[in-house]
């Protein structure tokens, strides 16, 4: 099975081009795109991708796209691109949590709070027990955006904090956690995590695939509706 | 030469917008989702929630603008989408979608500038009533939420041209009917509804005195065929005063406690009607309304019919979601023909944003195989050249 998985999630974007099955995983290629530039970037790096093996976009099996949390345009740009190579190309798409991912690529065995730093001073959280068997996690609460005060008082003692923050981890740490400080993963834990939704049937059509953006608009928080 | 079907794409503000247009002159499918409930809450467009609905909202869309004309993303010769100028975040959702749509089907894809798309609203619709004699050169008013622009618009042999004679130097004409509707709690689009209130109100009432716009016009601009003897001649708007007068009304005339009351009232009900703010509104309101909008309309034909005389142009087009204020298009039907120049409109849905027209406008540049590359990105400021 050949995925494409993008993740235009943060400051930093990338794509994945793997292979593989129920029990093989291969990857064939990964391009970077640059912040601020991944609309202009993605499909030309795709063509570019599959033009170095020879592939054609008909031969891709799956899309694997991050959906959040993170840059809100940044997610929109890989987002509606997987919508569009799907109306025409016709595959499943899986999505992928950054949290979801740090939580996997944790290795933790049992519960596991996945963290990133969300800027003004607030985290997005997640909850997730890995299955060792399908190497997929299932969400144990739905993922949340808290100040770093309410992120204390949401972690019970002992606790294991998975994140590629610097910043959670000098806050975590103090709070009598287990740390695991891994990097952010990008579109090859993507591949890796869509190719096994996949094969489980966990996938969503172009139309209904939507961001996962944890934190409102700002106006839906500041505004005073009022016309 | 055989027909071309072009699938137009539009998602510069608050409108998600796909049409399939024949061989720039046949509306075949127009879809238009507008985001009103989302953004009416908030008395104006929310950048970031205009995104999210585009996101929400392309594909069903874009699949209905297409069952709709009998189409399929295969059977259609082109692609086009708006790349600029509008809100960044809401461009991109367009652009990248229609990208990958281009790249998916090997099919090419047209970029197209919003403004030039409102221009080409009106020659699609002339063009499909069996008009072919426009005469150029012409003088585009494009006038929106987000634009308040003239153009001298010209066809030459390797596509058209475009030239900036003005443009307003701060608020858009339609943000101020906006902003103005949200002073009087209105409701939103404030377009409409002072449209509708306006016929109930005495618009001698209260007299907003023109813009008097101050300094010599920019370089390059506005002076191709004005010649050196007119100097400080200038074409340019300027909206933000009149909402500074309105608010500086109201508070003089102690409308408060009234608008205060409206705002409650509306508060209570989904997405008003006209009908039901009318009943809302006072005697002094609606004159204050009447009287904005006659201001507005004044400044508008005023400054677009000098510009026209002074360039010497063939033909006048108006268009944009204000040339949907049926006060504007009849002053303009009257002072054109005064001035003896055929004056053109769109229809009422396609003065709105729409993808008809990015589909329209795609043609000719489809005729010259001018077509983005893979790269393309969307330009908040794109310029209209």
């Amino acid at each position: 099975m050949l995925i494409l998985a993008i993740d235009t999630s943060w400051k930093h974007g990338s794509l994945a081009l793997a292979r593989g099955d129920a029990r093989s995983f291969e990857l064939l290629e990964t391009a970077s795109l640059t912040g601020g530039a991944f609309s202009a970037e993605l499909v030309p790096q795709i063509a570019a991708a599959l033009a170095r093996r020879n592939l054609c976009k008909q031969e891709i099996d799956g899309f694997a796209a991050v959906s959040g949390p993170g840059s809100f345009t940044g997610l929109r740009v890989g987002l509606a691109a997987v919508k569009g190579l799907v109306e025409v190309l016709g595959k499943p798409i899986a999505t992928v949590s950054v949290l979801e991912a740090l939580a996997i690529a944790s290795a933790v065995n049992g519960r596991v709070f996945a963290a990133l730093d969300a800027q003004r001073g607030e985290v997005f959280l997640g909850q997730y027990t890995v299955d060792v068997e399908t190497l997929l996690a299932r969400s144990l609460e739905q993922e949340s955006l808290l100040g770093r005060e309410a992120l204390l008082a949401a972690l019970p003692a002992r606790a294991t904090v998975v994140t590629p923050d610097a910043s959670i981890a000098d806050l975590a740490l103090p709070a009598g956690t287990t740390l695991r400080r891994i990097e952010r993963p990008g579109a090859e834990a993507t591949a890796r995590i869509g190719l096994r939704k996949i094969l489980a049937g966990q996938t969503v059509s172009a139309d209904a695939l939507d961001a996962n953006y944890v934190r409102r608009s700002d106006a839906e928080i500041f505004s005073k509706p009022g016309f | 030469m055989r027909d071309a079907y072009i699938l137009g794409i539009e998602t510069s503000c608050d409108e998600t917008a796909a049409a399939v247009v024949r061989s720039g002159e046949q509306v075949v499918s127009n879809v238009v989702a507008s985001q009103i409930a989302t953004h009416w809450p908030y008395g104006g467009v929310v950048p970031e929630l205009a995104s999210r609905e585009h996101l929400r909202a392309i594909v069903p869309v874009v699949r209905r603008a297409l069952e709709e004309a009998g189409q399929t993303y295969q059977s259609v010769d082109a692609l086009a989408v708006t790349q600029g100028p509008g809100l960044a975040g809401a461009l991109l959702v367009g652009v990248s979608y229609a990208k990958a749509l281009a790249f998916a089907l090997d099919k090419p894809l047209i970029a197209v500038n919003h403004l030039e798309g409102h221009i080409h609203a009106v020659l699609l619709e002339e063009k499909q009533k069996g008009n072919h004699e426009v005469r150029f050169p012409v003088l585009a008013l494009v006038v929106s939420g987000g634009h308040t622009h003239l153009y001298l618009a010209d066809e030459q042999e390797r596509g058209w041209t475009y030239e900036n004679v003005g443009q307003t130097r701060d608020d858009a004409a339609g943000e101020a009917f906006d902003k103005v509707a949200k002073l009087l709690a209105l409701g939103y689009p404030g377009g409409p509804v002072i449209d509708k209130l306006a016929r109930h109100g005495n618009r001698e009432a209260v007299n907003f005195p023109p813009a008097h716009i101050k300094g010599r016009p920019r370089p390059g601009r506005g002076r191709r065929r004005v010649g050196a003897d007119t100097p400080g001649m200038t074409f340019d708007f300027s909206y933000s005063g009149i909402k500074t007068a309105v608010l500086r009304y109201i508070e003089t005339h102690n409308m408060h406690p009234a608008i205060e009351q409206r705002r409650r009232a509306l508060a209570e009900m989904q997405s008003p009607k006209a009908d039901g703010v009318l009943k809302l509104c006072d005697r002094q309101t609606l004159d204050l309304v009447a009287s904005f909008q006659r201001a507005m309309v004044g400044d508008l034909v005023g400054k677009t019919l000098n510009a026209a005389g002074e360039l010497d142009v063939a033909t006048l087009f108006i268009t944009g979601g204000v040339a949907a204020n049926s006060e504007l298009r009849a002053a303009f039907e009257r002072e054109a023909a005064m001035a003896g120049l055929p004056a053109y409109f769109p229809s009422r849905p396609l003065s709105t944003d729409n993808a008809a027209m990015i589909a329209a406008a795609a043609y000719p540049k489809f005729l010259a195989r001018d077509f983005a590359g893979l790269e393309l990105s969307a330009e908040a400021s794109l310029p209209l050249k």
